[in-house]
């Protein structure tokens, strides 16, 4: 593994769900690239794809309703397309860890925390019965969980949902992958405990150099974790960049008008919303696929635009910045 | 407004201990703590809390589901809590936080909004339920006159929103108690959603209750904020004051921790 | 999880199509349709199909095999096996459409009041269902119509009564989940009565579950009939129940081997595709996880 390899490597990936009508694209042309130790956002609204895309990095989504299309995921280098099932095992735990929105749906509600620790040390790991509960106290402390040496007993349903949540990351952390991903980890949880969890993700990305893919709706917690952002809007990437490009000069009109619909702790002026809504995936229109909705629609948008370079790193699939860039090569 | 104005909404010394019983003694949760709050005619209440905080139970006490252990609540000078006192039906309406579980599944656009005039006087019922004023309410919150006919299940998050919304309006109630009501939808229609509840409470002269633990979301539609931690009101008045100058540490907390672009 | 995800998990486009196209789908499901419908035609047009009386004894003509004017064979004093099977197709169905459909409505309301209204409401009425689940449905059903008397009306009854807490139990799960919902909330705040709610919230939404297991059933209750017929508790002769025909039809399979097999045939194939029909609509209504 040189320097140079990205720890995900989401190149051109379309991807189709099979139904009774045929196939439903879900995600077209998704390109997204994460640096070792780096902490990227994926930010969408709900039919986004943004979920969708989460679960295929590791290949957890059936098989047999899931069709890709084109491109691939290359984890670590690893490229999962034509990695085999058994390779794939391997690669989710050690390689990739996961966080979901829901901790319960990760915690088995019969089995001690403790015990759910044991098992996944003890299946990356190895060791005895004595260290591997050492092992598992210490990973309660790393995800700064108060008493880890009681907790250690304790059902999930004795937590609370941030507690929960911070066993889940336990759990990812064991087999100290090069990969998170946390799919909406802290939408369900309250604002003071979601700022911890947030930071005790930050804390240890930098401490085991471990790069993060954090998955959400929330622009707002997205900007406060992550140094680069993608914008997803109906299975395309629209726009991508650093935060502060994102959130100081957003490009994609897409991308404006999130922003500027988010309601602001600062002010109370008016929020300016998105008419209409995202559109169904089963009637991929033809062109811009934001255009039905934009206040900036002309012309050339009825030809799916191109991703423009806008400045170094920053991205937008937008015709608005070809025309300005045509004008300059005149 | 006169100051010694009688408020539309008065909420007092209000206490709530849930017991539930569990080997090896009883478990308390204290819900409601003296809690107090007054709610001027006109103006948008935000209550603001995390879990555990009393919020809910504090919603379904205004709304009559529980009785308060202790204390009051008085609208329109009338006490809601007292023994044979009834609940004011159809002036005061609440709008849910989840719109999938919110609306009968099975129920047309129609008859959800019919439903809240069950018990209204015969004749108020027929005036406010006929069909043109259906029509003219469903317009106003951004339906068409076809989706009338519709079942909810068929709509979006957002549209069942609105749906919701209507049915709470067709009493034209003068007290609307929104719990959460934006927390389960995309931020562009979450836009859209608080847009109309501004347009909604200009123009139907409504009181608000707003329930919710997104600070910026309060921020954007209330006047007047409480905050509830641990059954109590920690902290309450002007939403710019307070949040500009929180005298209460929780307060501080809760706004240092509220994520903000940038 | 947005319901772009979920539709993955689920298969899109459940929607499309007429239910008859999806129900044929499947093409065990499109036979059993196919058999269950003939049968019930049969049963319907009996008086019609049948070339003789079920009760006509013909003493001269008695345990005759397979010919021209008795295609299946006549029984023990002489009546025709062909008529006695269509004629007994009204009773097998008919009887039993009338028992699903009676302990399913009566289940679902005494599971309704309580889930809904908890408290005593639900101890009483949920251990006594308790207690009759606890016993297995057909020595319980045989116990009963013993008790009861040999007819065919007691024995009906014995079943309904051995299939209530079925549909009380499911009615019971279907009403927690449902009081849970907003829109139950939604209608206290309305001040609705709770007679109102349940009539107009609850067993509207509980019915597609109610539905399903009566489908399930169908086939169960058909071959309870039969049973206790054949031990002589159901329906008495004369009657052409096929339960009673087998009880003295059994005694001359070895040389007049028409006379029970073909009783038994109708009464497994009746079964058989009552229970894949049911399970066809299950499958449609409330798809499980395919593994």
């Amino acid at each position: 593994m040189t320097q140079n390899t990205l720890a995900l490597d989401v190149k051109d990936l379309s991807l189709s769900f099979r139904s009774r009508t045929g196939r439903v694209p879900v995600l077209r042309n998704v390109s997204i690239d994460i640096e070792p130790g780096e902490i990227v956002g994926l930010v969408g609204e709900s039919g986004s794809g943004k979920s969708v895309m989460s679960l295929q990095v590791a290949r957890l989504l059936p098989e047999d309703s899931v069709v890709v299309e084109s491109g691939d995921v290359t984890v670590n280098g690893i490229s999962t397309r034509s990695a085999t099932l058994r390779q794939m095992t391997k690669l989710r735990g050690s390689q990739i860890g996961f966080i979901f929105q829901e901790p319960m749906t990760a915690l088995s509600p019969t089995m001690t925390v403790g015990k759910q620790l044991a098992l996944a040390i003890r299946r990356h790991r190895g060791g005895s019965r004595r260290g591997v509960r050492e092992q598992a106290i210490a990973a309660l402390d790393e995800v700064r969980i108060k008493n880890p040496d009681i907790v250690v007993d304790q059902y999930p349903f004795e937590l609370s949902g941030g507690m929960r949540q911070r066993v889940v990351i336990a759990l990812a952390m064991v087999g100290d992958p090069s990969l998170l991903i946390a799919d909406e980890p802290t939408t369900a949880l309250d604002v003071t405990v979601q700022d911890e969890i947030l930071k005790l993700i930050r804390q240890l990305a930098l401490d085991h150099g471990m790069s993060v893919l954090f998955v959400s709706h929330d622009l707002a917690v997205v900007s406060n974790l992550c140094r680069r952002v993608f914008v997803l809007y109906a299975g395309e990437v629209i726009e991508r960049g650093t935060t502060r490009q994102i959130i100081d000069a957003p490009a994609h009109p897409y991308t404006r008008a999130l922003v500027a619909a988010l309601p602001r702790l600062d002010a109370a002026g008016d929020l300016s919303p998105i008419p209409g809504e995202p559109p169904d995936p089963r009637n991929v229109v033809e062109g811009c696929i934001f255009a039905p909705r934009c206040p900036q629609r002309f012309d050339p948008c009825d030809l799916k635009p191109p991703t423009m370079d806008l400045q170094r790193g920053h991205h937008a699939a937008c015709w608005l910045y070809a025309r300005e860039e045509a004008h300059d090569a005149r | 407004m006169p100051a010694d104005e009688e408020p539309l909404l008065q909420v007092e010394n209000l206490d709530k201990t849930f017991v539930t019983r569990r080997r090896g003694g009883d478990h308390r949760t204290v819900a409601a703590d003296k809690v107090s709050l007054a709610v001027k005619a006109g103006d948008a209440l935000g209550v603001v809390g995390e879990s555990g905080s009393g919020k809910t139970t504090l919603v379904n006490m205004i709304m009559g589901l529980e009785r308060p252990d202790a204390g009051d609540i008085r609208f329109r000078g009338r006490s809601l809590t007292a023994r044979g006192g009834s609940f004011p039906y159809g002036e005061i309406q609440i709008v849910f936080q989840d719109p999938r579980s919110s609306l009968d599944p099975r129920m047309t656009v129609r008859s959800l909004l019919r439903e809240p005039l069950t018990n209204l006087p015969k004749a108020r019922r027929r005036e406010l339920g006929a069909e043109e004023k259906l029509r003219e309410l469903a317009g106003r919150v951004g339906l068409l006159p076809g989706h009338l006919d519709r079942r909810s299940h068929e709509f979006s998050g957002g549209q069942r929103q609105r749906i919701a919304i209507a049915r709470a309006l067709v009493t034209r109630p003068a007290l609307v108690v929104l719990d959460e009501p934006t927390s389960a939808l995309d931020v562009s229609i979450q836009a859209q959603i608080l847009n109309l509840l501004r347009d909604l409470q200009r123009d139907y002269q409504l009181t608000y209750v707003f329930v919710s633990h997104n600070l910026a979301v309060v921020r954007h539609l209330c006047n007047e904020v409480a905050v509830l931690a641990a059954g109590q009101v920690v902290e309450a008045g002007a939403t710019s004051e307070v949040f500009s100058a929180p005298r209460d540490d929780y307060t501080r907390t809760l706004l240092a921790a509220a994520p903000s672009l940038g | 999880m947005s319901a772009t995800t979920l539709s993955a998990r689920r298969g899109i486009g459940r929607r499309s199509g007429t239910v008859l196209r999806r129900l044929t789908a499947n093409k065990v499901t499109a036979c059993a349709l196919v058999v269950v419908a003939a049968l019930v035609l049969m049963a319907v047009l009996a008086p019609l199909i049948a070339p003789y009386s079920p009760t006509a004894v013909q003493l001269s003509q008695r345990l005759e095999g397979l010919s021209s004017a008795h295609p299946l064979g006549t029984d023990e004093v002489g009546r025709d096996i062909l008529s006695r099977l269509v004629y007994g197709a009204r009773i097998s169905i008919g009887v039993s459409v009338l028992v699903v459909a009676a302990a399913a409505l009566i289940g679902m309301l005494l599971g309704a009041l309580a889930g809904y209204f908890r408290g005593w409401t639900d101890h009483v009425i949920m251990r006594a269902v308790d207690v009759v689940l606890s016993f297995p449905s057909l020595i319980l059903a045989i116990a009963l119509a013993a008790a009861l008397g040999p007819s065919l009306v007691n024995a009906a009854l014995a079943i309904a009564i051995v299939k209530i807490p079925v549909y009380a139990r499911l009615a019971y799960g279907e009403t927690l989940r449902v009081r849970q919902q907003l829109y139950v909330r939604a209608a206290r705040t309305y001040g609705i009565r709770s007679w109102w709610i349940i009539r107009r919230h609850v067993l509207p939404n509980i019915r597609s579950s109610i539905i399903v297991q009566t489908t399930l059933d169908l086939g169960d209750v058909i071959l309870l009939i039969a049973t206790l017929g054949f031990l002589g508790l159901g329906a008495q002769p004369p009657s052409p129940e096929w339960g009673s025909m087998i009880s003295t039809g059994w005694h001359y399979l070895i040389d007049q081997w028409w006379y029970p097999t073909f009783t038994g045939l109708a009464i497994f194939a009746t079964v058989m595709s009552f229970n894949l029909l049911g399970d066809g609509i299950s499958d449609l209504l409330e798809p499980t996880s395919r593994d």
